[in-house]
């Protein structure tokens, strides 16, 4: 209530309810140069990390659920919540040179999806039978005009093709919009890595899209 | 076309986030932070197992600083400045949420005055949730004794206050054990803080809750309700931002008599009011409240009966499926015990933003 340093502040009902905390800690939204800087100070002020959550809780959790699908959007709701705890163990190694926090989070989100990626795979399968009825050939369909019933299903098989590590990134790139540094910085892997596992990725999507023709 | 713009493009939606839940994940997280604070300072001592008897008894929560019925002077107990408003005592249960916010608006207390340089000190009781998400999920209700000092005018920089919190024997999450933490944590002694934004800001000028700031809110029903609604972003529900706010308003501060009244007016007419016949706040005070439900739960503000003071807040299972909690039983529970004025406040026990300030 009284800003972010005070986090023993809730008001009454800050067990089950957003506005418990309406605004003090969203109210002052910084740039995310300054994620770095709140880290730094989350080490002798545990409870500021709190203010980490309140930039990026949304973002994380809607990656989560994109990739989970919205039947399972409890695991992408335990996702969210284990990214901002793993997050907060692990503050002390943060990297204090990289003043966005966006890639980290992410890289510890990816790493919890991957513990449901059963989940998303029997997803994906299950997204991608559903092009199967349509026995129509591709062709006959204007190029122009491809209806994303027909074209989701064949986006959803091409996904279920990859290898864990090449949907990872991929799915940072396309879905999160991380740049391929930031990906790069998620992941762990080196920036030439990002790039050629990328292009490697981009080539199978694209065999199992014109198999699907 | 390039596979990534593709993928972008056919995107799918993502499932909402759970405001509920989202305020749940939120508060282990901060649980987490407050579990380290505690650890780093105290002594582990286990506290005897009496607490664990007290903590059967649910549905006793006593929680946070709730609000300023302002006192007289340099200091004033609510419950007995009561006398102030003199009303016949009025069938309670027949009075509209309406009807106890004009009394609470129409009550009259001695003004506090503090000056620039001086300290606002309100002193509270509280019980909050605590949940705590490690190898396995824990919940209970920390209590804690707090004395607020906060700047009579909010400092450019640096540090605008002090808290003072000691913790209190824990009490049960219905349904929940207690964690040993949780009574290790009580036992580590009182914590002197700095209430500092090491960030180099302050709180934003909407959300501050200094004297001077608060005595330039609107004076006015109509004005101060513009202002509980004032909200940033689009909250999933207006009403319920409003009412918060207002709670803000109050719990830990001085709210002047002109812009307390008003406050009151304006609650009134925030959708979803209603009162409730009896409540009891932190200390064992016995008023009437005046709530809103939400979430599963009814968050109340509890007046005393005869001067209608602000005696504390409390929050009260109304939905166990929704809250976790079987019907009925106390989430959260506070006293504002003394508002009071002081030239001077105590030492943080550590310097404000630590070695790094």
């Amino acid at each position: 209530m009284r800003g972010p340093s005070d986090a023993t502040t809730p008001s009454v009902v800050s067990q089950a309810v957003p506005a418990g905390r309406p605004a003090g800690a969203t109210a002052s939204v910084p740039p995310a140069h300054a994620d770095a800087r709140l880290i730094e100070q989350s080490l002798a002020e545990p409870e500021r990390f709190a203010g980490l959550f309140d930039r990026y809780a949304e973002e994380i959790h809607r990656y989560a659920a994109r990739r989970l699908g919205p039947e399972n959007v409890s695991a992408a709701d335990d996702v969210t919540a284990e990214t901002f705890l793993a997050a907060f163990r692990k503050r002390g190694r943060y990297d204090l040179a990289r003043p966005d926090a966006r890639p980290w989070l992410y890289g510890i989100a990816a790493n919890l999806i991957g513990k449901h990626r059963r989940t998303e795979l029997r997803r994906l399968r299950a997204l991608a039978r559903l092009a199967e009825p349509v026995h129509e050939p591709f062709e006959q369909r204007s190029h122009d005009r491809v209806d994303a019933e027909v074209l989701r299903p064949a986006l959803a098989a091409a996904l279920a093709a990859l290898s864990r590590s090449e949907r990872e990134l991929f799915l940072l790139v396309a879905w999160a919009e991380l740049s391929y540094e930031q990906a790069a910085q998620a992941l762990g892997i080196p920036l030439g890595t990002v790039r050629s596992r990328l292009s490697r990725t981009r080539a199978k999507i694209r065999r199992v899209l014109e198999a699907a023709r | 076309m390039n596979e990534i713009d593709l993928y972008r493009d056919e995107r799918p939606d993502a499932a909402p986030y759970d405001p509920g839940t989202k305020a749940m994940a939120r508060d282990r997280l901060a649980a987490a932070g407050r579990g380290r604070t505690a650890r780093r300072r105290g002594p582990y001592l286990m506290v005897a197992a009496g607490g664990l008897a007290l903590a059967a008894a649910v549905t006793v929560v006593q929680a946070l600083p709730a609000t300023p019925p302002p006192p007289p002077a340099q200091s004033a107990q609510p419950a007995q400045s009561a006398r102030a408003a003199r009303t016949t005592e009025p069938a309670l249960t027949l009075m509209s949420a309406a009807e106890v916010l004009d009394r609470a608006a129409q009550a009259v207390d001695e003004e506090l005055t503090p000056r620039d340089d001086q300290y606002v000190v309100v002193r509270s009781q509280t019980m909050y949730g605590s949940y705590a998400l490690g190898k396995k999920e824990e919940r209970w209700l920390y209590r804690s004794k707090r004395t607020i000092w906060l700047r009579a005018r909010q400092p450019e920089q640096g540090p605008y206050g002090v808290l003072r919190i000691e913790m209190l024997e824990p009490r049960a999450f219905p349904g929940w054990p207690i964690p040993r933490k949780a009574f290790a944590e009580a036992a580590a002694g009182p914590e002197l803080r700095a209430l500092v934004d090491c960030d180099g800001g302050t709180i934003p000028e909407r959300l501050r809750t200094d004297y001077v700031s608060l005595k330039r809110l609107p004076a006015d029903a109509e004005g101060m309700r513009a202002h509980l609604y004032a909200q940033e972003g689009e909250p999933d529900d207006a009403d319920r931002a409003a009412f918060q706010r207002a709670g803000g308003l109050l719990r830990e501060t001085y709210l002047p008599p002109a812009q307390r009244k008003a406050l009151y007016q304006a609650v009134a007419t925030i959708p979803g009011v209603s009162v409730t016949g009896t409540a009891e706040d932190a200390a064992g005070r016995t008023g009437v409240s005046v709530g809103r439900e939400y979430g599963g739960q009814r968050d109340e503000l509890i007046f005393d009966r005869e001067s209608f003071a602000l005696l504390g807040e409390r929050s009260v299972v109304t939905d166990a499926g929704r809250a976790g909690a079987p019907e009925g039983s106390l989430l959260a529970s506070t006293a504002q015990l003394e508002v009071s004025v002081s030239d001077t406040a105590p030492e943080p026990d550590e310097p404000p933003c630590g070695a790094k300030g």
